[in-house]
């Protein structure tokens, strides 16, 4: 009887984790949105020198700066992205891209950022 | 049937034809100028729908999509630009496709960017004929009631790069600016004023993989936005 109850469960358990690795974030494919979005701003390597960035009154973030994107949740990178730099209080400069990517298209976008600010040499 | 009345209904089959050729005609514009894009400028220039395509996609175009042309341009401005072309992107199309990486930062490398073809008088006539009758984003147009006024250069000019951040990804007097994105200094004098404001307020509406944010202005904010961008074309 146990062990019936047990099998269920299991089965459960194994398509949650499933349904969940297909929504993972995809860093390759949020490649694609840093390069069309943000490197204007942040730079084709994300070191902030971008094509625009001489220009800005205010310097756009260096993303290859690890000791300080360590300090940046994945929900503070993923605001800062959908809702603007205003959002968490640093420059209006950095656009909302709400209209441009869906949620889903945005966490992946910050699983490409994730690669280059704080997967360094891992 | 009648020989008499064979002739008389083919007769009317015709000028059906003839009525529905016109109509098409019309539709589509000059047909000079519909053969002149096909052969010269439809390699790198779209004028399909865009409702559908892809970033990918979206960022393998070598120019801008002439879908909705007829919504977007200045008719005269567009019939002179194209006899004698000058760049209005100073990256380029995509400016991803001409970057240079150097220690002072990345830069816009020239001697990757091309020159826009230019035409005849004649030709540019025949050209801006058809690409004015492309005019699939009417009703967005409709929408919008613009009349430019005056304003405080100083002012619009704080608000230009500061407070809205335009000037992030565009220039307001040459040189000066953003490279990412066309020049707005000859805005006014390029574009319809509705597009402009459209456009500014749902860029994606006009292009689904736009690169441009929605930054969710407000019809005063957007006004305020025009006459500066009117002030500096002048």
């Amino acid at each position: 009887m146990k062990l019936l109850q047990i099998i269920p469960l299991l089965c459960l358990l194994a398509g949650t984790g499933q349904a969940l690795a297909a929504n993972a974030p995809d860093a390759s494919k949020g490649e694609v949105f840093y390069q069309a979005y943000c490197t204007q701003c942040h730079g084709v390597n994300g070191d902030g020198w971008g094509v625009n960035a001489a220009m800005m009154d205010v310097l756009p973030k260096d993303h290859t700066e690890t000791k300080e994107m360590i300090t940046r949740t994945d929900a503070d990178i993923f605001k800062a992205i959908k809702e603007g730099g205003k959002a968490v209080s640093k420059s209006n400069l950095m656009p909302n891209w709400d209209a441009n990517m869906t949620d889903e298209e945005i966490h992946d976008l910050v699983a490409y950022v994730r690669t280059i600010c704080c997967e360094k040499g891992e | 049937m009648k020989p008499s009345r064979l002739k008389k209904n083919s007769l009317a089959l015709l000028s059906a034809t003839l009525l529905l050729s016109g109509n098409a005609f019309s539709a589509t514009g000059n047909e000079a100028g519909k053969q002149l894009f096909e052969k010269s400028c439809a390699d790198c220039h779209s004028i399909t729908s865009n409702d559908n395509i892809t970033l990918e996609q979206r960022l393998k175009e070598k120019a801008p999509t002439l879908y909705y042309a007829g919504n977007k341009f200045n008719r005269e401005w567009l019939q002179s630009w194209l006899t004698a072309p000058t760049r209005i992107r100073p990256g380029g199309h995509f400016f991803m496709d001409n970057v240079k990486v150097t220690d002072d930062g990345d830069i816009i490398d020239e001697s990757k960017l091309g020159k826009h073809i230019a035409v005849n008088a004649e030709q540019a006539k025949q050209l801006t004929g058809y690409l004015m009758a492309q005019t699939p984003k009417t009703e967005l147009i409709r929408q919008e009631k613009v009349t430019l006024g005056k304003t405080n250069r100083t002012l619009g000019e704080k608000d230009f790069h500061k407070f809205k951040g335009c000037g992030s990804c565009h220039q307001d007097e040459d040189g000066y600016g953003g490279v990412s994105g066309p020049e707005l200094y000859t805005s006014v004098k390029r574009l319809q004023p509705e597009f402009i404001a459209s456009y500014t307020k749902a860029p994606e509406k006009w292009d689904p993989k736009t690169l441009m944010p929605n930054r969710h202005l407000n019809d005063n904010s957007v006004k305020k936005l025009l006459n500066y961008l009117s002030v500096i074309s002048q």
